[in-house]
C-alpha cells in the first residue's frame, strides 16, 4: 500500500495549502538527482513517513521549485525543514540521519501519539554503527556540492586568516562553492581530518575529492591547474 | 662575529626532522607564532612555537603531486601537530630542485637556508 502522507511535489501551491492549512508540523525534503546521497536521505523519509503517518512529508526537486528552497535558503541538497505553519522548527543540512530522526521525532511525535522516548531509543546504535554513520555524514558534506570548502567561520565572515584567503581566491576565480563552517561541529572538525587523512583546515574538495590546503590552493591557482579542475558549471560568469 | 638566529626547540626539531629525512637544498622555516598571539584559538595556549611557515625545497619530492608532499611531511611532525600546544599551523611549501631552477645535486656546504 503506497503512503499517502508522501508527496513528490509538482505544484508550488500544493505545499503552500498543506503549511497555510494545516496547523500541524510539514516535513519538506529537498533534493537533486545529481547528489547521490540524497537517496540514502530519501529511504529515511519514507521510513518515517510510514511511522509518522498523520504528518505530510514533501519531497522537493530543489532546482525545480527555487521560489521554495531560496525561501528556505536552501543553498546545498539534502536538506530537510521541518515547518509549522510559517516558522520553520527543524532543519538538517546534508546526510545527518541520526539528527533527522531525532528532529522528526521531536517535532512530530506528538502529533502522531508517539513519544519521543520510543524514537531516540530507536536512534541509538553501537559505536561502530555510530562511526559509520559519522562517515557517511562526511562523505555526505564533501559531496554537497561540485565544489566543497570546510573553514573557520563562514564565506561571509571567515574566522583565520588561512580560511579567508582561501575564500577570497575563490572568489576571484568566480567560483561557485558550497561552504561549511566546522567551527559550528566538533565532530566534523576532528572526523574530517581522520577521513580525509589532513590536518588542517581549510581544505578543498572538487568533486568529492580533496584538493589540499590554502597552499596547495594558491599553487594550483598561480599555475592554472585549479581552473581545469573546476566543473564548468561551478564557474560563474 | 653575529650568531645567526637560533630557533625554539620545536623549530629546531622540525629542522633536523626535515633535514634527516629530505635532505633538502633549501629549508626556510618561519615562526609566525607572535602573529597569533592574541588570537581566540591562542587564549590560555603557553607556547611561542605555534604558526610555522616552511619552505622545503628536496630533490625527495620528484614525481609526488602537491598533496602527497604536503601528506608526507605532516606525517613526519605528525606527533608535533596532534598534542596540545604543539603546532596550531602549518603553511607549507615543497618544490623540487628543477621547480625552483635548480641542479638536482646537493650544493656543497651548508644544507639549510640561502
Amino acid at each position: 500500500m503506497i503512503s499517502t502522507n508522501v508527496t513528490q511535489l509538482s505544484d508550488e501551491k500544493d505545499l503552500r495549502k498543506a503549511l497555510e492549512e494545516k496547523s500541524q508540523e510539514v516535513v519538506v525534503y529537498f533534493w537533486a538527482p545529481w547528489a547521490e546521497q540524497c537517496k540514502q536521505v530519501e529511504s529515511v523519509i519514507d521510513d518515517l513517513a510510514k511511522k509518522y503517518a498523520r504528518t505530510q512529508f514533501f519531497k522537493v526537486e530543489a532546482e525545480e521549485f527555487e521560489d521554495i528552497s531560496e525561501a528556505y535558503e536552501i543553498s546545498a541538497v539534502p536538506t530537510v525543514i521541518i515547518a509549522k505553519k510559517a516558522k520553520v522548527v527543524g532543519r538538517v543540512d546534508g546526510v545527518n540521519v541520526v539528527e533527522i530522526v531525532k528532529q522528526v521525532a521531536a517535532n512530530c511525535g506528538a502529533t502522531n501519539g508517539l513519544s519521543e522516548q520510543a524514537a531516540t531509543t530507536a536512534a541509538d546504535s553501537s559505536p561502530v554503527e555510530l562511526k559509520q554513520d559519522l562517515n557517511t555524514r562526511l562523505k555526505g558534506l564533501i559531496e554537497r556540492a561540485p565544489v566543497m570548502v570546510f573553514i573557520k567561520g563562514t564565506a561571509a565572515q571567515p574566522r583565520c586568516g588561512f580560511s579567508k584567503k582561501i575564500v577570497n581566491m575563490l572568489n576571484e576565480q568566480n567560483i561557485k562553492y558550497g561552504y561549511f563552517d566546522i567551527l559550528t561541529d566538533e565532530q566534523v572538525r576532528q572526523g574530517l581530518k581522520e577521513y580525509s587523512d589532513w590536518p588542517t583546515y581549510p581544505q578543498l574538495y572538487v568533486e568529492g575529492e580533496l584538493v589540499g590546503g590554502v597552499d596547495i590552493v594558491a599553487e594550483m591557482i598561480e599555475s592554472g591547474e585549479l581552473v581545469e579542475m573546476i566543473p564548468k558549471g561551478s564557474v560563474a560568469k | 662575529m653575529s650568531k645567526p638566529k637560533v630557533g625554539g626547540p620545536l623549530e629546531q626539531k622540525i629542522r633536523r626532522l626535515i633535514e634527516e629525512n629530505y635532505s633538502p637544498l633549501v629549508l626556510e622555516i618561519e615562526n609566525d607564532s607572535h602573529k597569533h598571539r592574541h588570537h581566540a584559538p591562542m587564549q590560555g595556549v603557553e607556547s611561542t612555537e605555534t604558526h610555522f611557515r616552511i619552505k622545503v625545497v628536496s630533490a625527495d619530492f620528484v614525481g609526488l603531486t602537491q598533496i602527497k608532499r604536503h601528506r608526507n611531511i605532516y606525517a613526519l611532525l605528525k606527533e608535533d601537530m596532534e598534542r596540545e600546544g604543539g603546532i596550531h599551523a602549518l603553511a607549507l611549501v615543497t618544490k623540487t630542485p628543477k621547480e625552483v631552477g635548480m641542479e638536482e645535486s646537493e650544493s656543497d656546504g651548508d644544507k639549510t637556508s640561502l
